[in-house]
């Protein structure tokens, strides 16, 4: 089966008009300054060098104006008392945070540090579980972050990650600035190119809630998933990681 | 060959309601569309980029495809490759049927609405629930999508109301928040119930061994998340070279679909996942015609990320909607896709009913040649002989008179003089006898009493009179 569809393609590539574009494309590869196919650097929208200030100030306008809340915090505390604002006293929470592959990539807090003392942790193993359908509200780490656009970036994790920001109709991520790139191409730039084992089951851009415009085009957020999507930019986050470690 | 497109689109022109429906539903993401692309500074630039890219995939596609299919492969994917719909059908009922699914849940896919996938697995005993809210919609009340993107948009909260009534026992407010919740109520649900989710494929990635579903609602993130087993369907074409690719290509598709800048949530799947992802992983390749305009001289339609920016603006697509093509394809893209699918025999109707206005050209962002492709269409079917013998007559003696200045100045007056007594307000709108057949689909402007030529003549000859007026 698979021969033969590969090979009616292979067929059409020899035969077709197209033939001609297959030839003229493998003459610039053994040509060069021939017509080369463009890079796609071209395709960049904001410098790789953006300083840290601008990214910052780009990610917050971009993800607010896909529907996004941006707030900062300077130390656990803040971070803490914004989480409190957002959730209240009594929410059942499920988190997943220093839940990423790599060393010193994600923020490490203990869960007490940034929790309300009065909310219930769900701890979720199985993502079959009804657990997953009861939790109001989701905290997560993020993996990168893209100005550009406002995303975050959230890959698969032990911790369910990119289940449980998708079920509750309240996600909070916590990023810290460096964790910012400024263009969509320098977030294409750190997949890790066909190596399943980096990155085993794959990985999620989220850019504000989840929203649909299917009845009348008329702007309903939380149809499947959160309807508030709330980033939490953390400065200071390298200090309060070693605090927490030792 | 064309007379059921006809009727359906004489049904839907008469149909005000509809046109007003669709003028909002298509005002909102082409105004979206215009604003959001000012941002890319040179739009041209960008859709060079893209096309250049995707003419190199197509050029090279055996060469990506079977890269991507080893690195899937060796992720743990299983492919199945489907020469047409009904292999393909085959290949998911059998893997539904050797794992003993019975609920599934289905994120927006056109693919699965081409291969007309649903009604196999259900004629199996298998529940199917599709869960982007516009395709839930249309699959409780029994229809088609009306827009490839939005493809509830002729239904009015009014009526979703009486469709979730009758269907989901709904007792809240006709109004579209409302209503929308209660979707998100009912399919919960099913998501966490399904063994199965199927989705299509926005585009592979080669160098990445990965896929993409972009969703706004995030049941594509469910689909490929939540059941055990995840079914993802692609069409053979759908694929870039790498990673930056695949940026540039999420940069244009959201801004030329809704005017967003990206999708609410990109999903990247590189296969099963022990944890936070489906155990089996399902990719069904589907050829169903590509490989044959491939190779053909129109296979820059293969390019078409399916955005829908061509039925946003198509004068003709805001009167009559998707619903009245013979196919799940509609607007300019459809009309151009659909024949090539289908054969003309099936769908020679759509290309004709163009009226050569030319704008999806413009705003088509991987600068797919609508309006040629149209009018190459219409030529094959004037040469493959799908008109009528009246037709050819016709254009014959046309031809001839457009050739012969005199012929033209005598058909002029005749038209002058002969119309008036067909004219109301200004348009002809009935012809009797052959002449009909012209005003039975086009109104025509009843012509001016005297021509331009004349009056510049006459214009002229006043001015020689008075010089220095």
């Amino acid at each position: 089966m698979d021969k033969d569809v590969l090979q009616q393609i292979r067929a059409a590539l020899d035969s077709g008009p197209i033939a001609e574009l297959r030839a003229a494309a493998e003459q610039s590869e053994t040509e060069p300054g021939g017509p080369a196919r463009p890079g796609s650097d071209e395709g960049r929208l904001f410098p790789g060098d953006l300083d840290e200030a601008s990214r910052i100030a780009l990610f917050s306008e971009r993800a607010e104006s896909s529907g996004a809340r941006v707030h900062r915090a300077g130390d656990r505390a803040a971070l803490k008392a914004v989480i409190k604002e957002i959730v209240g006293d009594s929410a059942k929470l499920a988190l997943a945070i220093n839940s990423g592959e790599g060393a010193g990539a994600q923020p490490s807090f203990a869960v007490e540090d940034i929790v309300p003392e009065s909310c219930t942790i769900v701890p979720i193993e199985d993502t079959a579980g009804d657990d997953l359908f009861r939790i109001d509200a989701a905290i997560t780490d993020v993996d990168l972050a893209v100005a550009e656009t406002g995303s975050i970036v959230l890959g698969a994790s032990e911790a369910c990650r990119r289940m449980i920001s998708l079920v509750p109709l309240i996600h909070i991520a916590v990023l810290r600035p460096d964790q910012i790139v400024a263009d969509l191409i320098d977030w294409a730039g750190s997949l890790p190119v066909a190596d399943a084992a980096a990155a085993p089951g794959g990985l999620t851009l989220i850019s504000g809630p989840s929203k649909t415009a299917d009845i009348e085009i008329k702007l309903v957020t939380g149809v499947h998933g959160p309807g508030e999507l709330h980033l939490v930019v953390i400065d200071n986050l390298d200090t309060l990681g070693q605090e927490v470690h030792e | 060959m064309e007379n059921r497109f006809y009727t359906t689109t004489q049904k839907a022109c008469a149909d005000s309601a509809l046109a007003e429906k669709l003028r909002n539903a298509t005002d909102r993401p082409r105004i979206g569309r215009e604003t959001i692309c000012r941002e890319l500074d040179e739009v041209e630039r960008f859709r060079d980029l893209a096309a250049g890219l995707r003419d190199d995939v197509l050029a090279n596609l055996d060469g990506y495809l079977s890269d991507f299919v080893d690195r899937v492969e060796a992720a743990g994917v299983r492919v199945h490759w489907a020469s047409d719909a009904h292999a393909a059908q085959r290949a998911i009922l059998g893997v539904a049927r050797e794992q003993g699914v019975k609920r599934i849940v289905k994120s927006k896919s056109m693919l699965t609405e081409e291969i007309d996938l649903s009604p196999v697995l259900e004629a199996d005993g298998i529940e199917v629930v599709e869960t982007d809210l516009g395709e839930f919609i249309i699959q409780l009340a029994g229809q088609k999508p009306s827009h490839i993107v939005m493809p509830a948009v002729h239904l009015s909260a009014a009526e979703v109301n009486e469709i979730f009534r009758h269907n989901i026992g709904y007792r809240g407010e006709p109004e579209a928040e409302a209503l929308t919740m209660a979707a998100r109520a009912h399919l919960r649900g099913k998501f966490a119930a399904a063994q199965m989710g199927i989705s299509g494929v926005n585009f592979a990635i080669a160098d990445e061994g990965a896929w993409t579903i972009c969703t706004n609602e995030g049941n594509g993130r469910y689909v490929a998340g939540l059941p055990r087993i995840y079914v993802a369907v692609m069409g053979l074409e759908r694929i870039v070279r790498d990673g930056p690719d695949a940026a540039v290509i999420l940069k244009l598709l959201a801004r030329f679909a809704t005017g967003q800048r990206i999708t609410q949530y990109v999903n990247v799947v590189r296969g099963p996942c022990a944890h936070d992802g489906p155990e089996q992983v399902h990719l069904v390749i589907v050829d169903n015609g590509r490989s044959r305009i491939l190779g053909g001289d129109k296979w820059s339609m293969l390019r078409c990320i399916r955005c829908g920016a061509c039925l946003n603006v198509c004068p003709v697509f805001c009167c009559i909607g998707g619903q009245s093509f013979p196919g799940c394809y509609s607007g300019p893209m459809g009309e151009v896709l659909l024949p090539l699918q289908k054969g003309l025999e099936i769908a020679g109707g759509p290309p004709k009913a163009c009226s050569l206005c030319g704008v999806c050209g413009d705003v088509c962002p991987v600068k797919i040649p609508l309006p040629e492709l149209l009018l190459e269409l219409r030529n094959d079917l004037a040469e493959g002989g799908y008109g009528s013998a009246m037709e050819r007559i016709g254009m014959k003696l046309g031809a001839w008179v457009f050739q012969h200045p005199l012929a033209y100045r005598m058909a002029q007056r005749v038209a002058r003089f002969g119309l008036r007594p067909f004219g109301k307000k200004g348009w002809v709108e009935k012809l009797p006898s052959i002449p009909g057949e012209w005003t039975r689909v086009k109104d025509l402007p009843l012509p001016a009493k005297t021509s331009f030529l004349s009056r510049q003549a006459r214009k002229r000859g006043k001015k020689e009179e008075t010089p220095n007026g």
